[in-house]
Order: structure tokens, then sequence, then C-alpha cells
């Protein structure tokens, strides 16, 4: 154990990706990096093992406030009052740090036209909560008197929902003022539901609905790492497999105070993998990874791109998905065949980008692509290529940075604010004809070279998909040439592009480093760095499965623990 | 009173027309047709030159002319607003009573007008009616295979004699010089106001507003196209789509859409035959029926012994002219049979138009040059020929579409 | 329950809330007090002014290539037929190149259009709409304070040509003439608002209850958390406190209407659907409109210039401008039915002047037209062919700085439905999607938002 504790510790933290300065800002002062290598020392002679078995018993780094996203808050209602809620309003941008929109939503906070739209929804979705019929899906109690106030009534149903709309188990403070308004305002308008309504709405406009706030027992032995509490875990648990908050049953356990025994624990991740809700969980890891969100602004060019429409862009955003969450969900496969895989789903709406036919009407269809056609994996699909694209091109330099960044977890500097744009005449020049012919200046120029030989060289292996992801051999009307190496691997054209990226061992590495920040919300710590190796192994060992990392993870003991960040002075009750 | 029907042909199955089809042998479509229906699919997926193609008509209209449409010496037909100003005075200032009173529209078929024409063809006497007579331009196909001249005015150098299929008529000369075009649909509605260029239909067209909106889709399939600039063999089939076609972007028809074809086999011609000489594909003629609905009309076209002339480009799209014997009877249908929710129109639409019904009826077969009956020998068909554009895109077989499948 | 807190209970402590916010807000900037988030300019008193909606309708389209601009932005030339706006321009966008996307449907000719853009989709017969009108949508949602949820006028003088209906079996009918108008608005049951009694809206008292019990827990949910969460949740309640803030201000009785006033009472107009007397009775609605809404008696109004299949004709002569689309020739030198298009030319003239009327009534810093957003629509676009592809469209008012005028925006073929899911989210409706079938779209017209 020692020994195997000793390789694992030794392991020298690698320069390829982000380091200490990739810290959260706010909490990576100088004492915070001191703070975090004390830690480690102290809990250095407890670690277990590195190998594929146990996970390294480091502590996690600091807990997080993380405002819920779009389609987080939307999944809470829908959990909660039922789907046919119709949720609108505008949500306030989620933003992106690290790569992740989960890192940045421990960032964001609410503004006072988001607060606005918040109250607005909340009224609006407890309008429709306690409308004819929807109101018998949660609301099991009957008034006495329709037009009166039941207080009773009022707290049977707030300790209904309050629980899974904040996530906890509700505190006397929760309840009683609540229960007071509830029954003025019913009495006020001779009309129980009313009350509801006011009960409904307090609790969506809550900071603790809106935020996941994240809180640590305050119980530990010196010297050991702090917990967090059981609702805290809950919720990483449940935001993790299922991108929503826990259910009845992960609450249950909250509740008796179960999760911090390890069966117990065990018990419940296996259940929730196991749960058809794994799939909305793994659709937002990739959503979030892949950058989808931008989806919702991407606009192209009319005149250049004529099948484009809102309807095309939705579908081959979806058509990613769905291929990711077959893949790795329902047919249990190995993260890199995603890479080199054909096989697809099709609408009759995306049919014309891939110039494929469509036998369902409506709704999709799994297919195979055509052996002889450019695409395969997931960088032959019109998403990464129209989403990675300018409106009126393609764009080999986008292409290259995402497939670094998100994919490789490498970091490409920023351009120089110097940058000479005159260098780039290239599109009014007709002998440049082809992206390869006017990205020339990139390799030629010194300033531009240094990051552009990372982006540009493996982004031209997708020039064979136009800004819309459409397959071509030519640009104006000069031969594409997509050949090129990866750091060395040389590949000929897309899918075989794809291919060095399934040998890569930097693509299930990237792939468990940014699983790892989404579940906590922020980049690793120094300290976590040997976890993270150690997941990479068992990730390898398991298959490269996207279930068995998930597990890992949540039983990882820095994914139930924290760091209290010196000079932040958490509190304790 | 009872209407007198010009023609009567079968309504019934596809399968019942098929004896009078000529040049078309029954076996083709059971042999060939019928069995690639069954899997067309594997074939278009593959990279290689496919087995079959599918297209989609991004065009189709009738071929009128945008300029010198002929001349109307006698001017434009008038249509019913003219030949009884009284009565239609007198209608419709009670139309816009009710409409003022009532907030509701008064019938077409109202007491205060004569019989309605239109639904009843005799109920009128013959008002007369103007079509385009003399040397005109119009684009369409040498459907007879001879440059004919009507009966009697003996100046060219074929006439009734000469085409045992033809009825007496005028030919026409193409915009491009070429003698013999059959397209006694334009003799028809030359001298309609509504036909005229720039007017209601030719706008229409420019437009296409009627397949843009839905109005109809057609789809084209061919088989064994192995080198879209010459192959001596090729089979080509016409077919209505289920659904309109896709705009892109920029409003036109989209090219690669997934469409399936009618339900009902009706609306599937035969396979024709075909080939391609320099990029020119011409066809063998074939019957043709089309799913039509648009505006105040649900209805089918049938034009008999249709065949294609088209160009083949080097993007994969066909554009030229389909030439065909419209049946008499669905002619008249076409030009009458108008409702909004089941109240006859087609009063409205002559007049929208520029004609009146009655005369019309009694013009139909003082123009129809094909198909003979054989006892009166009377044709009962009218020459015309329709422009098209077709884009690639896939044919989906109907029994083979798939509602909702959901890829599960 | 002896406690039970009676209205005036509630007012009271509402009252003390207000007392309590106007200390707080001592010696903050104006601007911070008296604009809410959305930038609103309030009135002197501090309450915002009415946001209004309307429709104005005329019937049998245009000729697309006379119509319809060809530069978009804001330096677009005005075309032959938008040539009447001119005097108006700064206060009007265009939309050309909108459709209602048949996909299917029949073109019911003269309604799929009007109603389409109305209710966000091709109808499916020719009897029922699918949906209510954008304008009862818009007015369910603000217009329950008003005397009136919305007015409704025909200037051709047909009350039942009023696409404004929630159903086909509740149409709300039009007022057929400006002393019809006149008489409704500002006849015996018109009581002067800057006189009235206030009662405070019960919901608003709720809706603060509501953020009051969030702000008695901040204490609890703060202690959790360590210094840079805590100033993102300052942020949290900071904004809690400005939306109580401006709940504070609508419970308290609301500022004198400045502009309002009792107009004279118009003359009788003869109804008539001659284009002379229709363009009169059209001017004379437009002024009483334009008091109401000064004097807050409706925040939604539907106008109907013509109806679709324009009746109007011109004195003594039979056509209307509906026939004349289909019966007349088009003029081969001119390229366009010249007699019908005059009716297009008096109907854009009639647009203007309603706009210009709008913006003469001076309002806080602006105008009446300001705090609105007008929708001028027709049921074709070439009326001759029927065609509901490229409808012409036109937005005036700015609804209270949310929506830029003077610009025209080209649709390329999308669906109308995007012009009503932006006027519905424009007037603060929490709508992210609208319209059925092949119309229904989540994507507002980004262009003219501000």
């Amino acid at each position: 154990m020692r020994g195997a504790n000793r390789a694992c510790a030794e392991r020298s933290v690698p320069s390829r990706g982000r380091s200490g300065a990739d810290l959260r800002e706010a909490r990576s002062s100088p004492s915070l990096v001191v703070a975090a290598f004390g830690v480690f020392a102290i809990f250095a002679p407890l670690l277990t093992g590195c190998g594929a078995g146990d996970a390294p018993g480091v502590a996690g780094g600091p807990v997080a406030m993380r405002r819920l996203t779009e389609s987080q808050y939307r999944a809470a209602i829908a959990d909660v009052f039922g789907p046919e809620i119709e949720i609108a309003g505008r949500f306030e941008p989620d933003g992106r740090r690290d790569g992740l929109i989960a890192v940045s939503s421990a960032f964001v906070t609410v503004t006072p036209s988001g607060f606005e739209q918040y109250e607005g929804m909340a009224r609006e979705v407890a309008r429709q909560a306690v409308s004819e019929p929807l109101r018998d899906r949660w609301i099991s109690c009957q008034p006495s008197d329709p037009a009166a106030k039941d207080d009773g009534c009022s707290e049977a149903l707030l300790r209904r929902i309050g629980p899974r709309l904040l996530r906890r188990p509700l505190e006397a403070a929760d309840i009683a003022p609540r229960v007071a308004a509830a029954g003025r305002a019913a009495t006020e308008l001779s009309d129980f539901h009313a009350g509801v309504e006011l009960i409904v709405s307090s609790l969506l406009v809550a900071p603790d609905f809106l935020f996941r706030i994240e809180a640590l027992e305050d119980d530990a032995p010196p010297g050991e790492p702090l917990r967090l509490t059981g609702a805290s875990l809950a919720s990483r648990l449940s935001y993790l497999i299922w991108n929503a908050g826990p259910d009845d049953a992960l609450l249950a356990r909250v509740a008796a105070d179960e999760l911090s025994d390890p069966e117990a624990l065990a018990q419940e991740v296996d259940r929730m993998l196991a749960s058809p809700r794994f799939e909305a969980g793994v659709r937002a890891l990739f959503d979030d990874l892949f950058q989808f969100d931008a989806f919702d602004e991407l606009g192209k060019d009319p005149i250049r791109y004529p099948m484009y429409s809102a309807k095309v862009a939705a579908d081959a955003r979806e058509q990613t998905l769905r291929t990711v969450v077959d893949h790795l969900v329902e047919q249990d496969g190995d993260y890199r065949a995603l890479f080199t895989t054909r096989r697809t789903f099709m609408t009759r709406t995306l049919g014309p980008v891939y110039a494929l036919p469509v036998r369902t009407e409506t709704g999709w269809e799994a297919v195979e692509l055509p052996a002889s056609g450019p695409r395969a994996g997931l960088l032959g699909h019109a998403s990464f290529n129209m989403l990675n694209a300018h409106p009126g091109r393609s764009s080999p330099t986008l292409r290259g940075l995402f497939l670094r960044e998100s994919l490789l977890c490498q970091s490409v500097p920023p351009a120089p604010a110097d940058v000479d744009f005159g260098l780039f005449n290239a599109d009014d020049d007709p002998k440049l004809r082809t992206a390869r012919d006017r990205l020339e200046v990139h390799a030629t120029h010194a300033t531009c070279r240094n990051c552009h030989k990372l982006t540009d060289p493996i982004g031209l292996g997708l020039e064979q998909f136009d800004g819309l992801g459409r397959a071509r051999t030519a640009e104006n009307g000069a031969p594409i040439d997509p050949s090129g190496d990866l750091d060395g691997r040389v590949f000929e054209d897309a899918a075989s592009l794809g291919e060095a990226l399934a040998e890569s061992p930097l693509v299930p590495a990237c792939l468990v480093e940014n699983a790892y920040r989404y579940a906590v919300g922020r980049v690793a710590t120094l300290d976590e760095r040997p976890l993270l190796r150690h997941l990479e192994r068992r990730f390898e060992a398991e298959g490269h499965r996207i279930a068995p990392l998930m597990r890992a993870i949540a039983l990882s003991p820095a994914f139930q623990t924290a760091t209290p960040a010196s000079g932040e002075g958490q509190e304790r009750s | 009173m009872a209407s007198t029907k010009i023609g009567s042909f079968p309504h019934g199955a596809f399968i019942r027309l098929l004896p009078i089809v000529p040049c078309v042998p029954i076996v083709l479509c059971v042999a060939l047709g019928c069995e690639r229906d069954a899997a067309p699919e594997a074939a278009a997926q593959s990279a290689e030159a496919p087995a079959l193609r599918g297209y989609v008509m991004a065009r189709w209209h009738d071929e009128i002319p945008h300029e010198d449409p002929g001349e109307c010496p006698d001017g434009l037909n008038t249509t019913e607003v003219e030949y009884f100003p009284e009565q239609w005075k007198a209608y419709m200032a009670e139309r816009q009573r009710v409409r003022e009173a009532e907030g509701r529209f008064i019938r077409w078929d109202h007491p205060l007008l004569p019989p309605d024409a239109c639904q009843d063809p005799l109920a009128q006497p013959d008002p007369g009616y103007l079509t385009l007579d003399g040397p005109a331009k119009v684009a369409g196909l040498d459907l007879d295979g001879i440059a004919s001249t009507s009966r009697g005015q003996g100046e060219g150098e074929g006439d009734v004699e000469a085409g045992a299929n033809a009825c007496a008529h005028d030919d026409f000369t193409s915009p491009t010089g070429e003698p013999g075009i059959d397209n006694q649909a334009w003799r028809l509605m030359g001298c309609v106001r509504g036909y005229r260029p720039n007017d209601l239909m030719d706008r229409l067209h420019q437009a296409n507003t009627m397949i843009k909106e839905g109005g109809y889709a057609i789809l084209m399939e061919i088989s064994g196209m192995d080198d879209p600039r010459d192959d001596d063999a090729v089979e080509v089939q016409l077919l209505s789509a289920a659904a309109p076609v896709t705009l892109d972007a920029v409003g036109e028809p989209m090219e690669q859409v997934s469409f399936t074809a009618h339900a009902d086999p009706t609306y599937h011609s035969a396979w024709a035959r075909g080939r391609i000489e320099g990029g020119i594909l011409t066809t063998d003629p074939v019957d043709l029926r089309l799913k039509i609905k648009q505006q105040t009309q649900d209805n089918a076209v049938y034009l008999r012994d249709a065949r294609i002339r088209a160009e083949v480009d080097a993007d994969g799209r066909i554009e030229g002219i389909v030439g065909g014997y419209w049946d008499s009877e669905n002619f008249w249908s076409m030009m009458n049979d108008h409702t909004i929710g089941g109240t006859p129109q087609g009063r409205n639409a002559a007049f929208n138009r520029g004609f009146m019904c009655a005369g019309l009826h009694h013009a139909i077969p003082r123009v129809a040059d094909g198909h003979p009956d054989p006892e009166t020998g009377r044709c009962t068909s009218i020459s015309t020929a329709l422009h098209f554009e077709a884009r690639p895109a896939f044919v989906i077989r109907p029994q083979l579409a798939a509602v909702d499948r959901a890829g599960e | 329950m002896t406690h039970r807190i009676t209205r005036r209970r509630l007012l009271e402590r509402s009252l003390r809330g207000v007392v309590a916010g106007a200390g707080l807000s001592v010696g903050l900037p104006y601007l911070e007090i008296f604009l809410n988030a959305n930038g609103d300019a309030l009135a002197a008193t501090g309450a915002p002014l009415p946001r209004r909606f309307g429709t104005w309708f005329y019937g049998c389209g245009m000729n697309p290539h006379r119509w319809n601009p060809s530069e978009e932005g804001a330096g677009f030339a005005l075309t032959p037929e938008l040539m009447p706006i001119e005097k108006v321009r700064p206060h009007v966008s265009v939309l050309s190149g909108f459709s209602v996307l048949l996909a299917g449907e029949t073109n019911h000719v003269h309604r799929t259009g009007v109603i389409g853009t109305l209710t966000g989709g091709a109808p499916t017969t020719t009897t029922e709409n699918d949906g209510p009108t954008v304008d009862v949508l818009i007015s369910d949602a603000i217009g329950g304070t008003t005397r009136f949820r919305s007015l409704e006028m025909a200037a051709h003088g047909l009350p039942k040509d009023s696409f404004s209906r929630r159903s086909e079996s509740a149409i709300n009918p039009a007022e057929p003439t400006a002393l019809s108008l006149y008489l409704r608005v500002f006849g015996p049951g018109f009581t002067d608002p800057n006189a009235g009694e206030f009662t405070p809206d019960p919901r608003v008292l709720l809706r603060k209850s509501v953020l009051s019990l969030v702000a008695e827990d901040r204490a609890r949910v703060e202690k959790q958390l360590g210094q840079a969460d805590r100033a993102r949740l300052d942020e949290y309640f900071t904004a809690l406190r400005q939306l109580e803030r401006q709940l504070e201000l609508q419970l308290s009785a609301p500022p004198p209407l400045e502009a309002c006033r009792v107009p004279e009472q118009p003359g009788e107009i003869p109804i008539s659907q001659d284009v002379d007397h229709v363009v009169r009775n059209h001017e004379a609605m437009a002024r009483v409109l334009a008091l109401a809404l000064a004097c807050d008696q409706t925040r939604v109004f539907n106008v109907v210039f013509s109806a679709g299949a324009s009746g109007l004709h011109t004195a003594g002569s039979p056509d209307t401008h509906h026939t004349l689309t289909h019966e007349e020739a088009k003029d081969p030198a001119l390229g366009y039915q010249p007699k019908a298009t005059q009716f297009v030319m008096r109907s854009m003239e009639a647009w203007a002047s309603f706009v210009e009327i709008l913006a003469s009534v001076r309002e806080g810093d602006g105008t009446l037209l300001d705090q609105t957003v007008v929708l001028c629509h027709s049921e074709t676009s070439d009326a001759n062919s029927h065609s509901v592809s490229g409808l012409p469209i036109m937005l005036a008012g700015t609804a209270g700085g949310r929506i830029r005028n003077g610009i025209h925006v080209r649709g390329a073929g999308e669906t109308t439905a995007r012009v009503g899911l932006t006027l519905q989210q424009v007037m603060g409706l929490p709508v992210a999607k609208w319209g059925f079938k092949a119309n229904e779209t989540s994507r507002p017209i980004s262009e003219i938002l501000v």
C-alpha cells in the first residue's frame, strides 16, 4: 500500500493542461495554494491507493455556490410540477469559464433585470401549478374550504415540494412564515390556492433554490477533511449524474443521514446510474463540453448557406447529443470510438445537409453513414462544423481551437493584441482559393505561427466540410487537401483525423479532467491532480465507459470533502 | 337541367387505365416499377452512381409566354360581369348589403344571377369564346410528330389526314423557332386576361407561388442513369409527394430533401422508357395524374401520353418541358372545380381570370386535338406543355416511410 | 382566527413599506430611483407610463416589387408604395418578406394571411381559429387594469370586420364610427382618471409579501458562505430590493395622466366604403383613440382601416379595391394595376396619418407613440394571386424604448409568427415560443429589439 501511495504521490503533475494558475481567481491567492499544500501534507499518510483500485484519499478543493442553469431550472420545475408547465422567460446568460458553463455557474450572479425575470417566471409557474388539473399532481390534501385558508393543508404541500425545490430537508424557518403568509393571502383573496401560489413563488425566487449552495459538516475530527453535508453531497451527485435535483429517494437518504455511509452511498450512485435519467446527465455534460449553448446564437449567411435554419441547427445539436448518449449510455461504448463511429441519427430536416435519404417523416431514425463518404465520428457531424465556423465560411482555426481546448485539454494562447490584420487580404485574392492557401500567412508569419501551428493544421483536416457542415471536395474550384498531422500522427482526411484522436491518450484524459471540473464546479486543485491520474487509469481499465467514470468520481473522497480556503471565512454554525 | 360531360374516362384504379396507355406495356410496371418500389434506399445511399436518382420539382407550371403572346385581334374574352351587367350590378349590391348587415358572403349561385354555368355549363346559352388564332410563338413539344394546320386553312404541309391521332389544329412555333409545337391549351387560354403576360397566371408562375405555397409537390425518379450526358436506357417516373416542398433560407425549394411519395399510387406514373443524348433527356409517353391542392381547389391534373424533353446540367438539375394531352373533362374540372367551405367558387374564379364558363365549355371540344373517341371521332384531350425544373432529392416510397420511428 | 388581516391592514403594512422605501431612497441618484431595469422613462412622480399595443389592418396588400425596400437597416430607400410614410419614417420600421407558411394547409383566400399573422399559423379550417389573436393574448396580460381590456374600431364602418377574437364565437366587435367610439369611451361611463380613488392591487401586495419572505431569510442563507459567494448573494438581494421598490410604487396612487383630456365630440360621418369617407372616419377615430390612450382607458386597440378583400371604392365607381385586384388589367407600361394600386396608396397614407396622430400627443418626456407599438399588416402581399408570402408588415412606436424604429428588416420567407412573438415579448409577456405547426418559432426578430 505504502509503495503504491508513494508512486501515486510521486507522479509528477504534467505540464499539459492547466495548473495552479488556473485555479479560480477568486481563490487562487498565494495563501490558498499554501493552504492546499498544507492539507495535502496532512492527508498524504491516509492515502489508500492509486491503481485502478481505490481513489487516493485527497481532500476536495473549495466548495461552490452555483446558479442553476436554464436547463437545470427547467428540470426542477418539470420534476416537481410536471412537464406540462410552460416556462417562459429570459434567463441570464450562463457564461463559460475554463471551458465549461458548469464552472462559470459558480461565478455568475443575479442582476436586477434577471431577478425580475425569475420573479415573473415564478409567478407564472405558480399560476399554472395550482390550476386544474395540474394541481392534482402534487397537491394531495383538500382544503377544508377552497375559499379560505387551511394552514394544515398548506404546510403539508410545502413539506412535499419544499425539499425537492430547495434540495434539502426543510427547517422550521422555512415553514412557519410561508404558511402564515399563504394564510393571509388565502383570506385576503378568499382563495386557498392563491396562498398556494404564494408558497410556490416564494420557493422559486429563494436564493437557495436559484443557487446550489454547498455547505460543509462542522463535526470533523481535527486533521480530517471537512465533509459536505448530506444535502450538499446529494445535490452534487444528482447534478453530476442527472443534471437535476435529488429525488425523493435520495432526499430520504439525506434525511436519514445515510450518505456518510460508504456502502449506502455506493448503492445510491449505482441506483442513479441505472436510472433512465442518467441519459439527461450525460447529455448535459456533453452539451456543456461541446459548447453547444452557442447554437442559441448561431446564424448563417442565407445566401452562402441557404439550407441553414434554426431547425437545422437544433437538429444538428440534437443529432450529436443523441449519438453520444446512444453510444455511451445505451451501448455502454468506449468513449474513443465516438471519434470513429459511423452510427448516428437523422431527421428529414437534417437529411439535406448530409445529402442522405431519411425514411422517417417526423422524428429520428438511426443511420449508418456511408462507408465511402467523408464522415466518420463526431468530427464529421454538421454540429461542430457549423458551430466552429464563420457565418459565411468555414474556419480551420476555430475548429482546431475547439479540438485543442475542449477535446485535448490543451491551452492555446489568445491572439496578440497588436495582431496585424493587414496581413489578411486573402479573401479578395483570387489566387488563394482554398482555406489552406489563405491561412498560409499564419504559417509563415512568426507572430501568428506560434499559436496557429496548434490550431490550423488540424482544423484544415475538417475542410472537407463547409461552414454549414456539408461535404465538399473543392473550394472555389480548387481541390481541398485535408491531410495533416496531429502532433506527429499523420492523417489523410477528416475520418483519419478522427482515428488519430481515438488513438490519442490525451482524449480520454481530457474527458476525465472535464468531467471532474463539471462535477465540482471548478478546475482541479493541485491536491486533486493525483486523483485525476487515478481516474484516468480507472477510465482506461474499465474500457473508457462513461458510467464507471461517473461512479469513480462520485465515490472519490475528494468529491465528498472540501478544503476551506483560508481567508474565506467559512462560517460554521 | 342536365349537364353534358365531355368525354368519359374511368376514374377508378390506376391499373384500369393501363390498357389505354400507349408505348408502356403493363409488364413494365409489374416487372420493374413495382419491384423497384420495394427497395430504393440502399442504392440511394451508395456514393457510386446510384441505381435510382430522386428529384423534386422546384418549378412546374404551364408554358405560357411572358412576351410576344400572339395577337387577339378581337380583344380578350369577356366575363359574366360585362355579359350580364344588370344582374351582376343587382347581385353585387345585394352581396355588399348582406356583408354589411350580416357579416357573411352570399353564394355565387344566387337567384339574382343567371344560372351558374360553371356548375352546369348548359344552363346558359353559348356566349361565344375567343381563342388565340393564327401564328404565335409558344413553348411546347411536337407531340404528334407533324407540323399540322387545321382543316380548310390549308397552307401547311400537314393536316388532319396526316396524323392518325390528331383532330384538326394549328401548330405553333417555339420561341427558338422549332415548328410543329402542339399546345392547344394555350390556344384556348391565350385570349383570357388572366393568362396574358404579367397577369395573374404568369405572375403566379414567375413567383413560383403554387409550389412555394404548397399547392403541389411533384417528385421524379430516374432509374439506371449511369452517365448524365449519354445513356441509351433510363427509366423515369413522376409522382405526387405527400407533403409540400421545403423552402430554404432565401425562399427557394431546397435540394436533397427526403419526400414521401403520395400514398395513393394513382398519383404515381408508370415508369417511362427514356434516354439521354448529349445531356438531353427524352422519354416515351405515359399517363400522368398529379395531385393539386391550392387555394380554392382540391383536384388532380390528368395528362395523357405525357413525355419529357429536358436538359440535365452539371449540378444534377434537370430543366425542361413535359408535353402531353390534357384530358378534356379534367381540364374543364380544373378550370371550374373551386370551392370554399363547400360553397362553389368556379364562377368567382372565372371572372378573376377573365372568361365565362359557358363559353369555355363549348370551346374545349373545338380545340381538342388528342385521343379521338373511337365512335364519334371527336378528340377528347388538349395538347399542352408544362415547364419544370427538377433538383436532386430523395423519393421515399410510402410503404417504406416511417412516422416517428424515433431511432430507438 | 382573531387576527384576520383585512385589506385595510394589508394596505397599512404596505404603506409603511412605501414610507420605508422612500426613506431609503433619499440620496440615491435620480436614474437609479426612477428608471426600472428595462429603462422605462417614469413620469415625474415615479410611476411608470402605461405601455400599449395596437394593430392596424388594411386589406388587399400591395405590389411586392413596388413596396419591398431593397436595402436593409436604417439607410433603406423608400419605395414607390412606401413614399406616404416619409413624414413618419423615424417612427416606423418596415418588415418585409415575412410569410404565413402554409406547409400543406390550404390558402383560404383573404383569411389565411390575416388570421395566420394574428394567431401564429395558417388556419386549418375556414371557420375556427386555431388560437386567440395576439392582441387578445396581450390584453390578457396587460389589459386587466384599465376600463376597457381593448378597443376595436373599423374605419370602413362594418362592426363585424374585427379580427380580434379569442375564438370564432368570441369576436370583439368593432366600433363603426368615430362618434360611436367617442360615446363608448368618453360618454356617460367616463370618469376622470385623475380624480378617482386609488385601490392598490391585492396581487401586487402578494408579490411583495413573497419577496419579504425571502428577504427575511437572508441571514440564514448568508452565514454558510465565504466572502466571494457572500458578495454574489449581496447582488441577488440588491436585485430583490429593487423589485420590491418597483412594487411599492405600484401600491401607491398613480400619477396624474398629464396628457389626458376629453376630446371634442366628432361629427357624424356617413357609414360607407367610399374611400374618402373611410379616410375621414379613420382620422377622427384615431384622434379619439389617442386621447382614450392618454386617459389610460385601454392599453390595447385594434383598428381596421379596410376589410380583407377590401370593399373600398371611389365615389360612383362599381369597382372595389378587391375586384380591381382581380379584374383590372395590368398596365403594360407601368407594370401594375393602376386603379387597384391607388387604394394601396390611400391605405399607406392613412397608416402614416394614424402614426402621426399618436405621435402628436405629448406624454412624459416624449409622445404617446413612444410608449406604444402598433402592428400594421394586411392579408396578402400580391392580392391578385392571393399570395401570403412576403406580407406587408410595419411597426410604429418603440413600446417604451424596446423597439427600434426607422429600419427595414428582410424576413426572407420566414414566418410572421416571429413578429407576433417579438411583440408579445416586447409587451412583457413571458413567452419563449409562439405559433403552431410550421409557423412555430422561438426566434424574436432581434434586429428590431433595442
